[in-house]
């Protein structure tokens, strides 16, 4: 018995210890699909300025969207951070997220980068850009992601597996613009033209360029800015071997995406979550987003890192964020049926 | 408690049966069959039998490890198992000396002859394992683990484990079985020194009827599960009346069976000593 | 199976172990509720979705799923019989300290050795780092070679799972095998007739039983499939619930799932009957082989390669990037995720070792089909993902947050309460089966001797079975402990705020792509579980339990 009391104690100390800060009133809880150093940073620095206390759980924002859903009324949640406008969108479907009205967030994030209601605010953008080797392609050849299924593309391409948002969110707007057998016809184009199985990650399938495993590969302008700025001679090596293209710049121009953040339809500290929103959309933290994890910001006053810089201005899509979301069921098919792993 | 119980009136038998059967889950034919039995105080009585014939149900039936599907069992008059009663096996106050032993093996001596003396003072406690130790002359031996002890001995661990808390009624299943002859002669004899010093009515089974002839007041010949035959050793064996019976006795009639000769029997007629 | 309902069906009831039975009923149902809440979905009508799933998935997921079932049990089964055999068996030079480092593998988690081995062969790995530095003229050559293939999952499964193989195998073998083996060298077989006709067969049922555990470790496994892109079951019941949103094929496919595992643990069970007449428990080891020379070298490399690949080389790896990014990496945050991670483990390894214990000896006190079919149901959760898991304890403990009347606060929910609980739901199997075994082994008289001496049943398992397993019960726990260490989707979507372990640490910086800082946790899961592997095999090494 005494044993048992103390497995009950020790349990107790375990969940207390656990849930600390939880009964503070000063405090926003967020469930984040962003797991980046840079965030923390950003929380504390949070805190510091307004003594309110960020609490986090970060998983995919799948899970984290099921676990909200299971709450229900009962979640402890106040803010849902994803990295991606599709799952922001599926969010806001199944209620999940409230509408917020805030002349500074209004004033910080562009029209096209927020939803219509206000239930979600994007945080920063990233492109989907074809990173290729410098020697082994002509850069004039690049054209559209359309153009990559083409035959001349065959055994050259990489691009990671279809259980990724970015690419689920990628072929969404191409079904969007070509309809779902155009979308068909491409996504088994490029099964066709694959230079490997995908699998591994965006870093992963421009390192395999750089090795001779393809010529040109799909990827997050972020994960290639971080090889150029890495303090590892070895990883500068492969990125001076890569060169960056925005496709589609003849048209609709580049997929992009953001990583947003709206709050939950049953916050409790709805004023901190609102506060919390406009200092990750304010300039100081657009900056750090912008420098520390090299994205691109959605404040149109804060500048973009000096890598970010070299590759220039480009065209960006821009498709209403919202369809992301609407046609990921659609996305997720067409990948199987093509079988895009 | 009175004193003095009028003498007129017969205490009830230490242990009673009454048409009880069992049959387990997806056997074809019953363990046991209406099976009738009476131990009275200070009596040893013996169920005979060929493996397979229920003795051990039996047993265990009394111990309250199985349960009778009809019948009833009674303790000291008391309902047990049956009539809508139930008594654990902790609670029935029966003392049973398994055929393996099984000695608890991490625990000494001493501390399985206590094992059952849980609601002992402490100093009543050693007492009590002291004189069991004696009881089955193991003197000396409480510090020791069961696998240090040669058969024989961890034989009389075990019943003095069983005797210790002063049990009702004792059961003995295949006491012998486990031994080679030499051994068996002497436990015999101890078996009967014991029984006798303490007076504790006693049932055991067994297969082989030479083991026990000379201890049984009564002896139960089980056939198929039904009691077949019961009466004194002596009578059973002049008188077999069924050639199963016969067969149990044919060894002790034969003249040359000279270890077992009928005068034995004959002496040991009343062998608890009354 | 014919139910005879007992003549006297009212003494029978009245006979039964009412106190346990009811206990075990509540234990079985708080843990299956979690695991059976998602199937009754399944009961629905197949949807035009599931259509989808099985035309166009599911051939490769069963596919995928069989191949890596095949190869990595057979991989496991020859490297965990085969070093068993040497170790046990031989003597050649190095055997005692193969003897225990053959099962530091088990301290890796499989997804951390996946992302090692990508990591090390691609064009930053150190492999073509060292190539480019020493061989002259190789300087700006980079190369290809893509390990993320479902051969190499299956190995770098293999390798990490061999000693749950090994470790019983070589346990039987050591204990129980010696005179029949010396029999039959004595008979004139060779050393290798030996090990097919009698070592093997005798080993069998510890084979079967080690395999069986391998499998189901493989088949729940996602990282390692995910970033090598190798759908397989798992993947799949990700992608139809949280992508689509489609709970009906997510839960026919967890329902596919959970018939291959209970298959397993069927096949174990039953080799676990035959153990009876395989092993006759005829007690010591065999006088050794000797295995001088060439074959002495044979021996070393054999074992030498599992420990190497499956230990040496992740760690060593994660010990280079380590040094490198741990300056910025580690912090004060990190004793506080160890001290989570270690806490969160033992718990959960206490909890289910009183479980499995309390689950195992009720279905021995009361033999109804009932509670043990209970107790089998119990098992499920080990067939079901981590993720799968999680949603189910979600739904359960927001319930009984609600029957608790906390009106809108959560007790239960968002806590460690509900963490330990999904580790308990989720890998009591792996506590269940040795304590069943231990049980086992102690037969059924002991206990009836101590009840015909008064004691009650809760009295009898305290100062009988519980003394007599107390090795079996800490083994059990162990497995458990090492188990949740390296547990990581279930902890990512039931842990409270700000909550961090070793493991979703790791996972984390690895899954951002940043293998190297990810290092100092991913060594640190290691670390722990290498000290809890040493702890258990000292454990199993200890003297051999009396009363077997």
């Amino acid at each position: 018995m005494h044993t048992a009391r103390r497995f009950l104690a020790a349990a107790g100390l375990l969940a207390m210890a656990a849930c600390a800060g939880a009964d503070d009133t000063d405090v926003v809880n967020v469930y984040s699909h962003r797991h980046y150093e840079s965030d923390q940073i950003l929380f504390d620095r949070f805190t510091e300025l307004t003594g309110i206390q960020v609490n986090v759980v970060t998983a995919s924002a799948d899970e984290l969207i099921t676990r909200l859903e299971n709450e229900g009324e009962a979640s402890p949640a106040d803010m849902l951070i994803t990295v991606d406008a599709g799952r922001l969108h599926r969010a806001k479907e199944r209620g999940l997220l409230q509408p917020v009205t805030s002349a500074t967030l209004e004033a910080n994030v562009p029209d096209h980068l927020r939803d219509r209601d206000g239930q979600w605010w994007g945080l920063t953008q990233r492109a989907r850009v074809l990173a290729f080797h410098r020697e082994r392609v002509d850069s004039t050849t690049l054209s559209t992601y359309e153009a990559l299924a083409e035959p001349e593309w065959d055994d050259r391409v990489l691009i990671r597996s279809s259980e990724n948002v970015y690419n689920q969110s990628l072929m969404a707007s191409i079904i969007a613009h070509h309809g779902e057998e155009g979308a068909t016809a491409w996504a088994e184009g490029m099964v066709e033209n694959m230079a490997r199985q995908p699998s591994g990650g965006d870093t992963d399938q421009v390192t395999a360029v750089a090795a001779g495993a393809g010529d040109v590969a799909v990827a997050n302008t972020y994960y290639i800015a971080r090889l150029v700025e890495s303090t590892d001679p070895e990883e500068q090596r492969i990125a001076s071997q890569i060169g960056v293209f925005f496709p589609n710049q003849g048209d609709r121009g580049t997929h992009v995406n953001v990583s947003g953040a709206g709050v939950t339809r049953y916050a409790g500290n709805v004023d901190n979550a609102v506060a919390l929103l406009e200092f990750l959309t304010g300039v100081e933290a657009q900056g750090v987003f912008a420098e520390a994890n090299q994205e691109y910001p959605v404040h149109p006053d804060v500048p973009w890192s000096a890598t970010l810089q070299s590759w220039g201005d480009f065209r960006a899509d821009t498709l209403d964020l919202t369809v992301l979301g609407e046609l990921n069921d659609a996305a997720v098919r067409i990948f199987d049926r093509a079988g895009w792993r | 408690m009175v004193a003095e119980a009028p003498n007129d009136t017969p205490s009830p038998p230490a242990l009673r049966l009454e048409d009880v059967g069992k049959r387990y889950p997806g056997a074809d034919c019953d363990a046991l069959r209406g099976v009738d039995l009476e131990i009275r105080d200070r009596e040893l009585v013996a169920v005979v039998g060929q493996s397979g014939c229920g003795k051990t149900t039996l047993l265990r039936i009394i111990a309250g490890l199985e349960v009778p599907d009809s019948g009833t069992v009674r303790i000291g008059g008391e309902v047990v198992a049956g009539s809508g009663v139930w008594v654990a096996p902790e609670h029935r106050g029966v003392g049973l000396v398994f055929q393996d032993f099984a000695l608890f093996p991490h625990l000494t001596v001493e501390k399985n002859i206590a094992y059952g003396l849980r609601g002992l003072p402490r100093a009543r406690r050693a007492e009590q394992t002291a004189k069991m130790l004696e009881l089955v002359e193991l003197e000396g031996l409480g510090g020791r683990y069961p696998h240090q002890l040669s058969g024989g001995q961890q034989q009389r661990v075990a019943l003095a484990r069983a005797l210790a808390p002063e049990p009702s009624v004792l059961l003995l299943d295949e006491p012998f079985s486990n031994l080679d002859a030499p051994l068996k002669a002497s436990l015999r004899e101890g078996l009967t020194r014991v029984i006798r010093r303490t007076g504790v009515p006693t049932l055991l089974v067994v297969h082989d009827v030479e083991d026990v002839v000379v201890l049984a007041n009564r002896v139960a010949v089980l056939k198929d599960g039904r009691i077949v035959r019961e009466g004194s050793p002596i009578g059973l064996c002049q008188n077999p009346g069924d050639p199963y019976v016969a067969r149990f006795f044919e060894r002790l009639r034969t003249p040359d069976a000279n270890r077992f000769p009928i005068e034995a029997i004959e002496k040991a007629a009343d062998p608890v000593g009354r | 199976m014919e139910i005879v309902l007992p003549r006297n069906w009212r003494l029978a009831v009245r006979s039964l172990p009412w106190g346990w039975t009811a206990l075990s009923l509540v234990l079985v149902s708080l843990l299956a509720i979690p695991v059976i809440t998602i199937p009754i979905g399944a009961l629905a009508p197949a949807g035009e979705s599931w259509a989808h799933v099985s035309e166009t998935l599911l051939p490769r997921y069963l596919g995928n799923t069989l191949f890596l079932i095949a190869a990595s049990g057979l991989i496991a089964l020859a490297l965990g019989a085969g070093t068993a055999w040497l170790v046990a068996m031989c003597e050649f030079p190095g055997r005692r300290l193969f003897r225990w480092a053959l099962v530091l593998p088990l301290a890796v988690p499989a997804y951390m050795a996946a992302y090692v081995y990508a990591g090390m062969v691609s064009v930053t790995g150190p492999i073509q780092r060292t190539i480019r530095a020493v061989v002259p003229g190789a300087g700006d050559t980079l190369f290809y070679w893509n390990v993320m293939q479902i051969e190499v999952v299956a190995v770098i499964f293999g390798l990490v799972l061999f000693p749950y193989v090994y470790l019983p195998a070589r346990a039987l073998l050591e204990s129980r095998a010696g005179p029949t083996l010396e029999a039959a060298r004595v008979l004139g077989r060779s050393h290798a007739s030996v090990f097919w006709s009698v070592g093997l067969p005798l080993a069998r049922p510890a084979l079967a039983g080690g395999v069986a555990l391998v499998l189901m470790e493989v088949v729940n496994d996602y990282g390692a499939v995910k970033y090598f892109g190798v759908p397989t079951f798992t993947t799949g019941i990700f992608r139809a619930w949280f992508s689509l949103g489609d709970l009906d094929s997510a839960v026919r496919l967890s329902a596919i799932l959970m018939l291959v595992v209970l298959a397993m643990l069927i096949v174990e069970r039953w080799q676990r009957g035959q153990a009876r007449y395989a092993a006759p428990g005829s007690p010591g080891r065999a006088a050794p082989y000797p295995l001088r020379g060439a074959k002495g070298l044979a021996a070393m490399l054999f074992c030498l390669l599992p420990i190497a690949f499956g230990f040496l080389v992740p760690v060593l790896q994660l010990l280079l990037w380590a040094f490198r990014t741990a300056p910025d990496v580690v912090d004060g945050r990190f004793v506080r995720m160890a001290a989570n991670s270690l806490g969160l483990a033992g718990l959960a390894g206490l909890i289910a070792v009183a479980v499995a214990l309390v689950l195992s000896y009720t279905s021995r006190l009361d033999r109804t089909d009932i509670t043990r079919a209970a107790s089998r149901v119990a098992l499920l959760g080990y067939s079901v993902p981590g993720a799968v898991i999680a949603v189910g304890v979600l739904t359960v403990s927001i319930f009984l947050d609600g029957l608790l009347g906390g009106g809108v606060r959560l007790v239960l929910t968002g806590t460690a309460v509900a963490l330990v609980a999904a580790y308990v739901v989720r890998f009591l199997a792996v506590a269940y089966l040795p304590v069943e075994a231990g049980l086992e082994r102690i037969g059924t008289n002991l206990t009836e001797a101590s009840r015909m001496l008064g004691a009650r049943p809760l009295r009898t398992l305290l100062r009988i079975e519980v003394p007599l397993l107390k090795g079996t019960l800490v083994a059990a726990g162990t497995l458990v402990v090492i188990d949740v260490l390296k547990e990581l989707p279930l902890t990512l979507i039931l842990r409270p705020f700000n909550f961090d372990t070793l493991a979703t640490r790791a996972f984390q910086l690895a899954s951002d792509e940043q293998l190297a800082e990810s290092a100092p946790a991913a060594l640190l899961v290691i670390f722990c579980a290498t000290i809890v592997v040493a702890f258990l095999h000292r454990t199993l090494d200890g003297k051999p339990e009396l009363g077997r």
